[in-house]
């Protein structure tokens, strides 16, 4: 599994994918969405984790970037919200979140169920 | 100069009916925000030192494993990076709980460019999402006013919130502070001026009706006047008697 990780903290991001990758998950990071884009152009993904609140683009905004490309590609939102709206806006866009801070254990579980195409 | 703003002795919102509503919906508004912005800022400190310890605990894990002992410098720096966002988290409760205290008096004296930093400081977040950069408050002089601190960070945030639409391409707000005193030496005016703005264009003033009613009704309730229609900058007056 080749994820990507979108999230404009550097610190949590590259410690994040760090640990992922001691669990034999690859995954790259970008700091903000224009990045996520360019990476795009040259890697392939199969999902990516954005996290919701970042300047210029949203993870919302970012996702609909993306999928405009890579239609088949999966996505999971991050947030350090929890707030209803925010369950609203992953329910209306049929997207998965989680809520900062996130247990890295929970968070691959989520991985895999998307993966697999699971609810 | 100090002293006192003229005619605001207390906050008179007698017989204003509607208005009063407005307001006090408008002060629920700005704390709303401004506490979830708030909250959001302690979440991503909370998630970093998260993954910094889980990070810890990886290489601990892994160390055992292979019978090595732990990276002493790879351990000192992720004890700083949680060192820092517990620093950080910190400021941002030390924020939280000077604003939260903007609203224990109706009246006091208070620094104005402190009041003036610390929206700005609680708004960068928000500005931020929009690519906005708010720069530092520019004032190298102690101001004292009395004033209403909660309605006055309201207003102010509300005037900036106005200003977004008006940014230039470099999106950066410049906040400055500057004072004057009339000739006999009785009177001071203080200046709270928002500038590197576009020129003001009407065609958004349909728009901007609502919020525009809402600052001048904060601006009169504070003795504040409020010029928002200048070219390239919106100006709060503040009239004080000098001591």
């Amino acid at each position: 599994m080749r994820i990507l990780l979108v999230d404009d903290e550097a610190d949590y991001v590259s410690t994040l994918a760090e640990r992922l990758s001691f669990r034999g998950i690859d995954a790259q990071w970008a700091l903000s969405g224009r990045q996520a884009l360019k990476y795009l152009e040259t890697e392939k993904y199969d999902l990516a984790v954005l996290d919701i609140k970042m300047p210029k683009i949203g993870g919302i905004e970012l996702k609909k970037e993306i999928q405009k490309k890579y239609p088949n590609m999966k996505f999971i939102y991050l947030t350090g919200h929890g707030s209803e709206d925010d369950y609203q806006k992953g329910v209306a866009d049929s997207v998965h979140y989680l809520i900062k801070p996130v247990n890295i254990d929970d968070l691959i579980k989520m991985m895999k169920k998307v993966m697999e195409g699971k609810d | 100069m100090g002293g006192q703003i003229e005619g605001l002795s207390k906050l008179d919102l007698e017989g204003k009916g509607l208005q009063r509503y407005d307001l006090q919906y408008s002060g629920l508004q700005y704390f709303g925000a401004m506490s979830a912005s708030i909250a959001h800022e302690i979440k991503n400190a909370l998630a970093i030192t998260n993954e910094n310890a889980g990070l810890l605990e990886d290489l601990s894990l892994i160390s055992i494993k292979n019978g090595q002992p732990l990276d002493s410098e790879r351990v000192a720096k992720l004890s700083k990076k949680m060192m820092d966002q517990i620093k950080r988290a910190d400021n941002i409760v030390k924020k939280m709980s000077r604003f939260a205290h903007s609203v224990d008096d109706p009246v006091k004296v208070v620094n104005l460019s402190e009041v003036v930093e610390l929206t700005l400081e609680l708004g960068r977040r928000s500005a931020s999402t929009k690519s906005i950069t708010l720069a530092p408050v520019c004032c190298d002089f102690p101001i004292s006013i009395e004033t209403n601190p909660f309605l006055l960070m309201n207003l102010l945030w509300l005037v900036i919130k106005s200003a977004f639409r008006r940014v230039n391409s470099d999106k950066k707000i410049e906040v400055e502070l500057s004072k004057s005193i009339s000739k006999d030496n009785k009177k001071g005016d203080v200046n709270i001026i928002i500038a590197n703005l576009l020129p003001y264009n009407l065609s958004c003033q349909c728009e901007e009706e609502n919020q525009k009613e809402l600052i001048i009704m904060l601006g009169n309730l504070l003795n504040l006047n409020i010029d928002m229609n200048s070219e390239d900058k919106i100006i709060i007056t503040i009239s004080q008697l000098t001591k």
